[in-house]
């Protein structure tokens, strides 16, 4: 069930309805139904793997805090760990271990394990596991109280509008709004409602219709009939398809918190108008990089000892943060390249920059036309950082990847770029929605510029407009055969 | 209550006092000039509009997984009822539009296509369904087409019965026949299980969504290990758009694409093909279906480029032998006295080997004249 199918929308609708109708205690337990509902739709089999993690973990986060001994509360925090990251591991990594082990026994003339077990990944395992981890680990450093009962923890682990796909919402940000229900006001209800449109419209109109051509683009490899210009505008489709799916996510997720009278953290604040690689990550899937930061990142060391810990912190980080998004090699190189990104921004930023924060924003807004355009000069350089790295996210391998950098970058040197494509390039119009989301949202930063009702009026109506027109449509894309 | 206090008595910040006194005037002016664009885009846009390249998949007909182990054939309308059946590669998906074959008075048409379909194998696949009269997509890249594996199956086992199944019987019948696979892979039945549950709920989903869009079925197929892999990231279906609006033609996109197919296939299964083919049309004929053969439009290079390995005389020949008419749209006359250049449209191709939704409707008029003797064909 996901959240642009008509079952999601009536199970929404009588959540919603029971939510505020019935007293808090029975709303809460009736959106853990429709919690478990929305996720044994997905599958019933997992059902008991969610179970097992939240029932683990509530325990062990009891029994930490009971406790004053060191030792038992250490122990009962490796049992958290041990049990969530040894799920986490089996269902998510085993089979891409098995894979390699697999791979490395065939090399070597051995015989080779069996790979073929462990491979069917539970739908939103890496969600609510880094959240489930969170509560444990932050009880443990005394920063959280235990939850009152299984119920609401039960509740904060799985409430259907983050399950499945974010944003990662931390126990002290979730668990105390189950404690009083917060009135719902036409601020509130508005706010979510437009953010419910804003990620069905950069879901559904934006990502969905960039894909057939990513799908065509990356098709044109076998045929030889790719130029570089094809390259190009598969860097930019990818760039603005990722974003556009993961943030259209992340604004649904949000806004139907919203329509419950919930408050869920930021997900993605506009990362294209970040300045480097560090900023990009302050940007991107923010509720990630936070709970990196604070579970990985800081206890490695984070910036308190010495500049090449720093350094190693933020390698391993990255490549936490690449394989977390899969298992895969790809996945793999993804992290290692935003860490060599976020170490050489760092490194540049200590020794030529003062040192400043990454996100100057919003102390130091652009002085004249030789600030604005090394601004803009700054932000072509990340994008054109973050968009080639998009690759490893669609390339089925890590050759792949080369090629296609290849064709892109030495390709107009030795067979000319091929103009032309960008001339019947159609699918610009879909990125143009979000360069205008984030050329506003930099004027909005840089120059204090406030956002007015009427802004978001205009902007609701285009795409409620733009929605309606693609729900009018009923066509089907066969651009698979083209034969 | 005062207006400047919370309900706790607290005072206001300045934003939420705005935000109070903005009420729901926000929403309601959302909706108001929401409903102002639609009316203005139904009004000045709709009609305005070009049309689309490729023509929209109306036709919300079951899809037909022809089984077991031989497919994926697809099916348009009620192929076990069909008076009139089309049958091809993936230019009869496209060239043909139902609804012009409807409105040109032949209501029981239906159609049943495969990728890069080999005649050799669709024909036998299909004998024992009850049409009347039949048009055959003769060309080269039909002629002992490079096939995808499981159709390559069949090439080995008897040519089944045509099984008409319903998407729920399809199903069933592919994840039976998966299930045992897996298990016989080393995988375990509950694993097995779960995956194909799984699968099977998200095919259901996807498909009906898609009206039936055959796409949606082979994407699911062929991708359906790496689905479950990256389910976690992959949270939202795909929904199709308009994207007919960003097709465009481009007669060349397929050149390369055609001249791999048809290098594939050596000229020992080309014989091998006539051969079966022949045997087929006859055996058709001698049940007393009306049949036709049909060369559909392509590119003039497409056309240039399919000549370079078989000619038109054998494809003729094929028809002759099978004592069929064999209809070539080309350059024959297409009305009495009319050749293709005196239309000024023609027929556009969109990639070079299937017509743009315009010329497939017109292109499908004259077909259904052309089978009826009420042109030259």
């Amino acid at each position: 069930m996901s959240f642009d199918s008509g079952t999601f929308w009536v199970l929404f609708g009588i959540s919603w309805l029971l939510w505020w109708r019935l007293p808090f205690s029975w709303a809460k337990t009736t959106a853990l139904c429709a919690s478990l509902i929305f996720y044994a739709w997905w599958s019933p089999f997992y059902l008991p793997l969610i179970l097992i993690s939240a029932t683990v973990d509530y325990w062990a986060g009891g029994r930490i805090h009971a406790t004053e001994n060191p030792a038992a509360r250490t122990r009962w925090l490796l049992l958290s760990l041990a049990t969530n990251l040894g799920l986490l591991g089996y269902f998510k990594y085993g089979h891409f271990a098995l894979e390699n082990l697999d791979a490395i026994a065939s090399a070597m003339g051995m015989e080779g394990v069996n790979s073929a077990v462990p491979w069917v990944i539970p739908v939103g395992i890496s969600f609510y596991t880094f959240q489930t981890l969170s509560y444990t680990i932050d009880i443990y450093r005394g920063r959280l109280a235990p939850a009152d009962s299984f119920r609401d923890f039960f509740l904060f682990v799985a409430f259907f509008p983050q399950l499945v796909a974010g944003p990662i919402v931390r126990a002290q940000e979730l668990l105390p709004q189950f404690v009083r229900r917060s009135p719902p006001s036409p601020w509130r209800v508005q706010n979510g409602l437009y953010l419910i449109v804003w990620g069905l419209f950069t879901k559904i109109v934006v990502a969905d219709n960039l894909a057939p051509e990513i799908d065509r683009i990356f098709a044109l490899f076998p045929s030889g009939q790719a130029t570089p210009a094809h390259m190009w505008l598969g860097l930019i489709y990818l760039g603005v398809l990722v974003f556009a799916d993961f943030a259209g996510y992340s604004a649904l997720a949000i806004g139907l918190a919203c329509l419950l009278g919930m408050r869920f953290p930021r997900n993605f604040l506009y990362p294209y108008i970040a300045r480097g690689p560090q900023e990009f990550w302050l940007r991107w899937h923010i509720t990630l990089s936070s709970w990196l930061r604070d579970y990985v990142y800081i206890p490695l060391g984070g910036s308190k000892r010495g500049e090449g810990r720093q350094y190693f912190a933020m390698m391993i980080t990255m490549v936490a943060a690449g394989v977390w998004h899969g298992a895969a090699w790809p996945f793999f190189m993804f992290g290692v390249y935003h860490g060599l990104g976020v170490v050489v921004n760092r490194f540049w930023n200590l020794r030529f920059a003062g040192g400043r924060h990454p996100r100057g924003w919003p102390f130091d807004r652009p002085k004249g036309a030789a600030m604005l355009t090394g601004r803009l000069g700054k932000i072509f350089l990340l994008n054109l950082f973050i968009h080639t790295n998009w690759v490893f996210f669609r390339a089925p391998d890590i050759p792949t990847v080369f090629e296609y950098w290849h064709l892109a970058y030495i390709g107009p040197f030795q067979q000319g770029m091929g103009w032309e494509v960008f001339g019947e390039a159609r699918h610009l119009l879909l990125v143009l929605p979000v360069v205008l989301m984030h050329s506003t949202q930099a004027i909005r930063e840089w120059y204090g510029w406030r956002e007015r009702p009427w802004h978001r009026v205009i902007a609701a109506a285009f795409m409620i407009v733009a929605l309606v027109v693609v729900r009018r449509s009923d066509t089907a894309d066969f651009f698979y055969f083209q034969f | 209550m005062d207006v400047n206090t919370t309900r706790t008595g607290e005072p206001m910040s300045a934003v939420e006092r705005v935000r109070r006194r903005e009420g729901w005037m926000p929403l309601v002016a959302t909706v108001v000039l929401a409903v102002l664009g639609l009316a203005g885009w139904q009004a000045f846009a709709v009609g305005r509009i070009p049309e689309p390249v490729m023509h929209p998949n109306r036709f919300d007909g079951v899809i037909y997984w022809v089984g077991p182990r031989l497919g994926p054939f697809y099916a348009k309308q009620d192929v076990d009822s069909a008076d009139l059946m089309f049958v091809g590669d993936s230019r009869v998906y496209d060239d043909i539009d139902l609804d012009q074959v409807r409105i040109a008075g032949e209501p029981g048409a239906g159609l049943i296509w495969g990728p890069n379909a080999d005649l050799s194998i669709l024909l036998p696949a299909v004998e024992r369904l009850p049409m009347t009269r039949m048009v055959v997509a003769l060309s080269p890249s039909t002629l002992g087409a490079k096939t995808n594996p499981v159709m390559r199956a069949s090439l080995v086992e008897p040519p089944p019965e045509f099984d008409s199944l319903s998407l729920e019987s399809a199903l069933s019948l592919w994840t039976a026949d998966e299930r045992g696979r897996l298990i016989d892979e080393g995988y375990s039945p509950l694993v097995v299980d779960t995956h194909l549950s799984r699968f099977r709920k998200v095919l259901r989903e996807t498909t009906l969504r898609g009206h039936g869009s055959t796409r949606e079925l082979d994407r699911h197929v062929r991708e359906r290990l790496n689905y479950f892999r990256t389910s976690n990231v992959r949270t939202l279906a795909t929904r199709r758009w308009h994207r007919e609006w960003f097709e465009k033609v481009d007669p060349d996109r397929l050149v390369i694409a055609t001249r791999n197919t048809l290098d594939e296939i050596t000229d020992e299964q080309r014989d091998r093909a006539e051969a079966t083919i022949v045997a087929s049309l006859r055996d058709f004929v001698g049940r007393g279906i009306e049949v036709h053969c049909v060369r559909f439009p392509v590119s003039p290079t497409i056309l240039e480029l399919e000549r370079e390995y078989v000619s038109d005389e054998r494809l003729r020949a094929i028809a002759e032998a099978a004592g069929v008419p064999f209809h070539e749209f080309h350059e024959r006359g297409l009305a009495k006295g009319e050749t293709l250049a005196d239309r000024p449209d023609g027929f556009e191709t969109r990639d070079g080997s299937h017509l743009t939704w315009p010329a497939s409707r017109r292109f499908t008029r004259l077909l259904v004249e052309t089978i009826r003797g009420e042109r030259d064909g």
